[in-house]
């Protein structure tokens, strides 16, 4: 029946693909889905034939995605998803590897096309291409992404995280898999109910079902259940300690013969840092063999929390001492905290850590990338916006002007937090605005009298300009000694320490080669649409946009940009895509929308159910909106949460009592944070272990 | 309408059976409205960018893009078949307690489970036997079924009808054959791997109900499942569809097909697993003849000598 159509492909690949894909080319066999056409078509066909056809799909895709906004308004959202989801399938099905591999090696690029375009758990592009590169793994670099996966609270995503975790290469040690399973699974159960009794079922269900594809003694599974809870024994939700009661396997030990490092190694490690007495290059070579056993332990177990907090704990200080001395020392760093934010993603530390190591190399670019970045997804993040302005201060000129307005945000984000203070004051004072900086450096002194640095830079202000005579006195203000600088100042003084004075290892960095592609070029392009962002927004109130950059990324549809697009409200008639939140939620609130629109937005993005509750809230300002807001999505659970959640749990209380100009910052901000996932940071280079 | 009469007609006529026998399916349809066909025509001349239906190749295409936004839509839609422009090939009042069957492909959700067919055949087995694993194996199995699936409209034969084919050892080839399912051939080696899913009819008005569906079930019309030669649409006199039978010696055999609207699986659904290996082999002549066939058994059935027009004799 395909012989028609194959001929047509021996002829022009491409044309026959496309016919395949728009119904012309089946012929008798129109109601069999094109994937399934294409596995009948090319069971038993030759290698050459396959790598053909996996050329010829990849080609077609590129063209649906560069091709996107035509094709969207000739086919509709429902067709066009179909087939790009049916293409994917047929790579799946018929296991082509070469689109695989591309797929996988620009992650990002993919998922920001794909994820967008999803209307329902079986339509959903980008699911289809998670279980792309679920098949034929050759490395366990994706292993943290399906655990993040399997946290997702829809089934059809834990269903491909197992498969994924099914598939890790195991090197004939198929409990490593077991065990990341019940990892993935209990995840899962904690994220997703809040009723322990619910989780256990969940769990026991999904165990019993896993027993029948690895039959194992019960005492097996006891032992590996056993090292699953104890590798979550930290967890401190609610439903994590239920769960961890009530699936504890009597008598069990475990039958593994690794160990996570003791609490007491990390101890003495982190105290011999901080010991000059000690070699430096001792404490390095320790720390790096302490925290290889750390990833080693997070790749065992699928729990990260140890090797992530270790990293930035101890790398913070090395760094901050000049340590790190050599250009392998520091490749070795940046490839661990590569591998910390593939496991956490919405870790806050590890991104500033990733953000100081481009600091200590010199990479400007990618330093205000991670930045940039950061200050998107962690609406509450103080230090990202400070080291931003301080970097873009250090440029100097009109960014200046974008530096002050970090600076501002960071004082308004928190009123105890006296280095954004310090820095904002620093930036006034060298504008000439000695008033408003003096003012700001007493309000840190008389938070704290001890404060060294806010004395330090008092001192300097009355030191200098025409004030001088007048108040040298109060510039000699006894500064405290070293010894009274502990916690986050001694934190603060590394930080300004290594900007003063620059990293002595710089130079040695300078030739350090940085791989391109992968979450890089994520990054630098997410930078370049936020900075560009950043720039519209301090122009002249209704001046048209000069955003370039923006308008052609929206006319991909690209869902940052068309987020963006839509706050400064460009007169682009774009369709937005269907799985769009933020760019949809940003069209209601702009529109101080009805509230049956926002109770459709709610049922069309169930996981996004609480941002959009508040940004109705924030639309109406009701008064009893907190209380309702509160009622529905505090769990008392502790649980783990987006940066977003938090922002809006510490400020839904306030909401009735702000102004609009406040209202508006706040929605910017959980939009922004949800615009975008963090990107994948699997892609590219990855420091395997 | 009269743009696209004259074009059926004139394709009613093309050598190639495939062609002619889509043209004929449309030729014959008497249940889809008006409407329907509206909307068909003006998706058709929306992708040719042009009025009336132009090629062969811009109207299949036309037709698959139809079939894609009204029939085989997400689970957050309504398939055209239950909305109010299908209301005359709705099916009411269908006694629930009757058992609908139909076949699965699996090939997607084994791919997902990481099972083989061989591997769920097992779990099934243990399952029915009473291995609570085996039966959570199968649950979860099912659940990814059901994750797969959208929200076409399913097409289902009454078990009691079929029970031969049913309960033979060789189901996967006998139930495809009398169900009509052309679209398995099973060429250059390939196999399907299928399940034969079992349900009453009270699980699929129970489904309507809960969705708030206009309708549960209708009469299947030559736009509910996209074009290919392997369908026949019945007279509007018959309360059913007919499946073609794709064993030309039992071409004139009808057997009663319905449209019903999706329902979510259990794995007490599933009544047997099994591989198509073989091809049916209907195809060029003998689907022309097999097509007549078919033809007459309707005419006869629903006395309508004016139904259809042969292929034989045609000129």
């Amino acid at each position: 029946m395909n012989a028609a159509w194959v001929e047509a492909f021996e002829r022009d690949p491409s044309a026959a693909v496309s016919g395949l894909f728009n119904g012309t080319a089946k012929g008798a066999a129109s109601r069999l889905d094109t994937p399934e056409f294409l596995v009948q078509t090319f069971a038993d066909s030759r290698l050459d034939q396959r790598a053909t056809l996996d050329d010829a799909v990849h080609g077609w895709l590129c063209h649906m995605r560069d091709d996107q906004l035509a094709q969207v308004r000739s086919l509709g959202e429902g067709p066009y998803g179909k087939r790009v989801s049916d293409a994917l399938i047929a790579l799946q099905l018929l296991e082509l590897p070469d689109t695989r591999e591309l797929i996988r090696d620009s992650l990002d690029d993919w998922l920001r096309w794909l994820r967008p375009l999803r209307v329902a758990p079986e339509r959903d592009p980008e699911l289809e291409c998670w279980r792309l590169i679920s098949i034929q793994q050759a490395d366990t670099r994706h292993e943290s992404n399906w655990l993040r996966l399997a946290v997702d609270g829809r089934s059809e995503y834990l269903n491909v995280a197992l498969r994924g975790l099914r598939s890790l290469p195991n090197d004939r040690d198929a409990r490593r898999n077991q065990t990341l399973l019940l990892q993935a699974l209990f995840q899962h159960a904690v994220s997703t109910y809040h009723d322990h009794h619910a989780a256990e079922r969940f769990f026991r269900r999904r165990l019993a079902a896993l027993r029948t594809a690895y039959p194992r003694t019960p005492q097996h599974w006891n032992g590996v259940l056993h090292d699953v809870l104890e590798s979550n024994q930290d967890d401190e939700r609610a439903v994590a300690k239920e769960l961890r009661y009530v699936l504890r396997p009597a008598g069990a030990a475990s039958n593994s013969m690794q160990t996570r490092p003791s609490r007491q190694q990390f101890e003495r490690l982190l105290s011999d840092i901080e010991d000059s007495q000690q070699s430096p290059t001792a404490v390095t070579d320790r720390f790096f063999s302490l925290i290889a056993e750390y990833a080693a332990d997070a790749e065992r177990t699928g729990y990260s929390y140890y090797f992530t907090r270790s990293l930035h704990n101890l790398a913070n200080r090395l760094l901050a001492r000049g340590y790190l001395a050599t250009p392998s020392q520091m490749t070795t760093l940046r490839d661990r905290v590569q591998q910390a934010l593939a496991w956490e993603p919405w870790n806050a530390y590890c991104w500033m850590l990733l953000a100081d190591w481009y600091d200590c190399v010199g990479d400007s670019a990618m330093r205000e990338s991670v930045l940039r970045e950061m200050l998107r997804l962690f609406p509450d993040n103080e230090p990202s916006r400070v080291e931003l302005a301080r970097l873009l201060i250090e440029r100097g000129g009109d960014d200046r002007e974008e530096a002050e307005r970090w600076l501002r945000e960071a004082v308004s984000l928190d009123e105890e937090h006296a280095y954004a203070r310090v820095e904002l004051a620093r930036l006034l004072h060298e504008s000439g605005n000695l008033a408003e900086a003096e003012d700001l450096l007493r309000q840190v002194r008389d938070r704290d009298p001890d404060n060294p640095v806010a004395s330090l830079y008092l001192g300097r202000l009355f030191a200098s300009g025409a004030e001088r005579t007048n108040r040298t006195s109060e510039a000699l203000v006894q500064l405290p000694s070293d010894s009274h600088v502990g916690g986050p100042l001694a934190a603060l003084f590394a930080r300004l320490h290594r900007a003063e004075h620059a990293y002595s290892h710089r130079h040695a960095f300078a030739a350090l080669s940085e791989p391109t592609g992968g979450w890089r070029q994520e990054l630098l392009y997410r930078c370049q649409l936020g900075a560009e962002f950043s720039r519209d927004e301090r122009t002249t109130p209704g001046a048209e946009p000069a955003v370039p950059l923006i308008r052609a990324a929206v006319r991909r549809r690209d869902p940052l940009a068309g987020f963006y697009a839509q706050w400064l409200a460009i007169d682009e008639t774009i369709p937005c895509p269907p799985n769009a939140w933020a760019w949809r939620a940003c069209q209601l609130w702009q529109q101080c929308a009805p509230s049956d629109h926002w109770d459709r937005l709610t049922q069309r993005f169930p996981e996004a159910v609480a941002e959009t509750a508040f940004l109705q809230l924030l639309s109406s300002g009701a008064a009893a909106g907190a209380r309702r807001w509160h009622d529905r999505f505090d769990h008392h659970n502790g649980q783990r949460t987006t940066p977003a959640m938090s922002f809006i749990r510490d400020r839904v209380d306030s909401v009735s009592g702000t102004n609009s100009e406040t209202r508006k910052t706040m929605a910017f901000a959980v939009l922004a944070s949800r615009a975008l996932e963090p990107p994948v940071f699997t892609t590219g280079h990855f420091a395997g272990v | 309408m009269a743009d696209r009469d004259a074009f059926l007609q004139a394709h009613s006529r093309d050598p190639d059976v495939n062609v002619a026998s889509i043209a004929d399916n449309c030729r014959f349809e008497e249940r889809a409205s008006p409407a329907r066909w509206a909307v068909l025509d003006d998706v058709i001349a929306g992708r040719g960018g042009h009025a009336g239906p132009g090629n062969w190749d811009d109207w299949l295409d036309g037709a698959e893009l139809y079939y894609q936004q009204r029939c085989a839509v997400a689970r957050s839609e309504v398939p055209e078949a239950f909305a109010d422009a299908n209301s005359a090939a709705w099916l009411t009042g269908i006694e629930e307690n009757q058992t609908l069957v139909r076949v699965e492909n699996l090939g997607r959700a084994l791919g997902d489970a990481g099972y083989t067919l061989d591997e769920l055949s097992e779990f099934h087995a243990r399952s029915q036997a009473g291995d609570n694993d085996a039966a959570m194996a199968v649950r979860e199995f099912v659940d990814i079924l059901n994750l797969r699936r959208d929200a076409r409209p399913a097409f289902a034969a009454f078990y009691d009808e079929v029970r031969d084919e049913a309960e033979s050892d060789d189901w996967p080839h006998e139930l495809r054959d009398r169900l009509g399912l052309g679209h398995y051939p099973v060429t250059h080696g390939a196999s399907v791997p299928v399940a034969m899913m079992t349900y009453s009819a009270a699980d699929v008005l129970r489904e309507a109900r809960r969705q708030s569906l206009p309708a549960a079930c209708a009469v299947p019309t030559v736009l509910d499942g996209g074009m290919h030669a392997y369908y026949f649409p019945s007279p509007r006199q018959q309360p059913f569809g007919a499946t073609m039978h794709l064993c030309l010696d039992h071409a004139e055999i009808l057997t009663a097909e319905v449209l019903h609207c999706r329902i979510d699986y259990s794995p007490g659904h599933i009544r047997r697993i099994g591989r198509i290996t073989q091809d049916h082999g209907l195809g060029g002549s003998s689907l022309r003849d097999a097509r007549d066939w078919h033809l007459v058994a309707l005419q006869v059935a629903s006395a309508r000598d004016d139904f259809g027009e042969l292929f034989e004799g045609r000129a």
